[in-house]
């Protein structure tokens, strides 16, 4: 379902001197590792086609995307319903299901600037689960989540990649051997 | 909880609206300036009912602009000031009275010609200089700069103007609907229905936009720099018509929505538009209302009631959600 052809990844010069092919299907958990700057988030963003390679090609069959990073507003008067409503039809029970999962309990009229950071994380994974993504691209995800939390998210992916094609970041060793399929080093 | 706040709202705009009608320093009856249009209470009443509808259009075209010129500098202190469009009204105003012998040779033309064409030049140049990838902390800069601008050569027209001139570009710097006529309401009720329905019409890429590009480019694939583009100039074409009726009176549009957020705790366009438009409306005829005399005994420039209602509130919001806030 998602297909990369001898692809450049950067922004006028290309970051890595090789080219990057690969192609991947749901049940895939991969795994990308590397020191920062490296331009995994960079890959990242090229397959989500939020931006376009240097050459090559990127196919991507669904556009049920979901992104985890840590680009997302916060906004100032943003609720926390707003958030994970804005461009999504979700559920009060779809809602209901992810606070349990990731055990938060906050009022959904609480703005998002209110949380803690943790929390916030949360929140955004949330979304993006909400939007019922058939590609999920995670980056960093494990930032400022605590243990306890960072192993429901590990139990959450191996549930999900029955149902989709996960890609994730992180600088977390313990983390990455829990969730993955396979690896991609830079 | 929000519909309940509508209909509070919509009950209190048209008790004040009713009170315009009737209040003033003179008092009129009401059924007979309904009934017999020729006399002093029917034209009493019609200068009446086109000072509330002016109000109210304005009110809620503040409100609503404000509210659109935040959302897109994702800054709740961003307003209709802040695009620098109404510089360029006042600065055509400011060409209309200070310069000797323009408002007695081009009075043909208008105060209004002027101010909507001072308004237009500054949009103008504005989309122009901000280029084609339209970065909108560089819009917000050169607002900034046309507004500093158009202030020193308002400076310097001044140093020229008779007195005669200079009290009028005074009076209206104060915001007036004095000079509100049927042709003024009409202009206005067109592009207000036009603001209205494009910030409807885009209400939900709004929403997103408020979460960031990345969202944006996920959910909904248009081109970002388009739309972004087009609602500035619709909204600089808004406030620029707004000023050019009653002078600078952009304070509702900061005001009313912070005010707004906070009270209904949402960020959601499709619920704050109707509740922006109608409080925005309600205030600036409470405004006008105590203005004109009708509330009080005293006339007094509306900026000044506007502030003096105003300010207060906000501060007291603000102070309010910057102590729940983190970080």
């Amino acid at each position: 379902m998602l297909e990369a052809s001898s692809i450049h990844i950067g922004y006028q010069k290309p970051l890595l001197s090789e080219t990057i092919s690969g192609s991947w299907n749901k049940g895939e958990v991969i795994v990308l590792l590397g020191d920062n700057g490296v331009g995994k988030s960079t890959f990242l963003k090229t397959l989500a086609k939020l931006q376009k390679p240097i050459s090559g090609s990127v196919e991507l069959t669904t556009d049920k995307i979901g992104w985890v990073d840590a680009s997302i507003s916060k906004g100032v008067y943003l609720s926390v319903f707003d958030f994970i409503s804005f461009g999504i039809s979700s559920t009060k029970e779809d809602i209901d299901y992810w606070f349990n999962r990731f055990e938060i309990n906050i009022e959904t009229s609480r703005f998002v600037d209110e949380l803690s950071d943790g929390q916030f994380r949360k929140l955004c994974i949330i979304r993006q689960l909400l939007k019922r993504p058939e590609v999920l691209f995670l980056d960093e995800p494990t930032v400022y989540l605590d243990v306890k939390s960072k192993k429901q998210l590990a139990l959450i992916i191996q549930e999900l990649k029955e149902s989709c094609l996960i890609f994730c970041t992180t600088h977390d060793l313990l983390f990455a051997e829990e969730i993955k399929t396979s690896t991609i080093e830079f | 909880m929000k519909n309940s706040w509508l209909i509070i709202l919509v009950v209190l705009l048209f008790t004040l609206f009713v009170l315009e009608l009737i209040l003033g320093t003179v008092t009129i009856d009401i059924i007979k300036g309904f009934t017999e249009f020729n006399s002093v209470d029917g034209n009493i009443l019609e200068s009446r009912l086109i000072r509330a509808s002016v109000s109210v259009l304005v009110g809620a075209s503040c409100g609503l602009a404000g509210l659109g010129i935040q959302t897109l500098f994702k800054n709740p202190l961003a307003g209709p000031t802040t695009l620098g469009v109404n510089s360029g009204a006042s600065l055509g105003v400011g060409m209309f009275y200070l310069i000797p012998g323009v408002s007695m040779h081009m009075e043909w033309l208008g105060l209004s010609f002027f101010a909507v064409l001072g308004a237009l030049a500054f949009l103008f140049l504005l989309i122009v200089v901000s280029g084609k990838s339209l970065n909108l902390t560089f819009v917000l800069i050169v607002g900034l700069f046309l507004s500093y601008a158009s202030y020193e050569i308002l400076e310097v027209l001044l140093q020229l103007s008779d007195s005669v001139g200079i009290k009028s570009y005074v009076f209206w710097g104060m915001g007036s609907f004095n000079r509100a006529n049927v042709y003024s309401l009409i202009a206005l009720l067109l592009v207000s229905v036009m603001g209205f329905v494009v910030m409807k019409k885009y209400a939900t890429w709004l929403n997103i936009y408020s979460l960031g590009d990345t969202e944006l480019k996920l959910l909904t694939r248009k081109s970002i720099t388009f739309n972004k583009r087009l609602l500035l100039i619709v909204f600089g074409i808004w406030i620029g018509l707004i000023t050019s009726i009653v002078g600078p009176i952009a304070f509702v549009g900061v005001v009313v929505p912070n005010v707004l957020k906070m009270v209904i705790k949402s960020s959601n366009l499709n619920a704050l538009l109707p509740l922006t438009a109608l409080l925005g409306a309600i205030m600036v005829l409470l405004a006008d209302l105590i203005a004109r005399g009708a509330i009080g005994g005293f006339v007094l420039p509306v900026n000044a009631v506007l502030s003096v209602l105003g300010v207060p509130i906000i501060i007291y919001f603000l102070v309010k959600r910057i102590s729940g806030a983190r970080g």
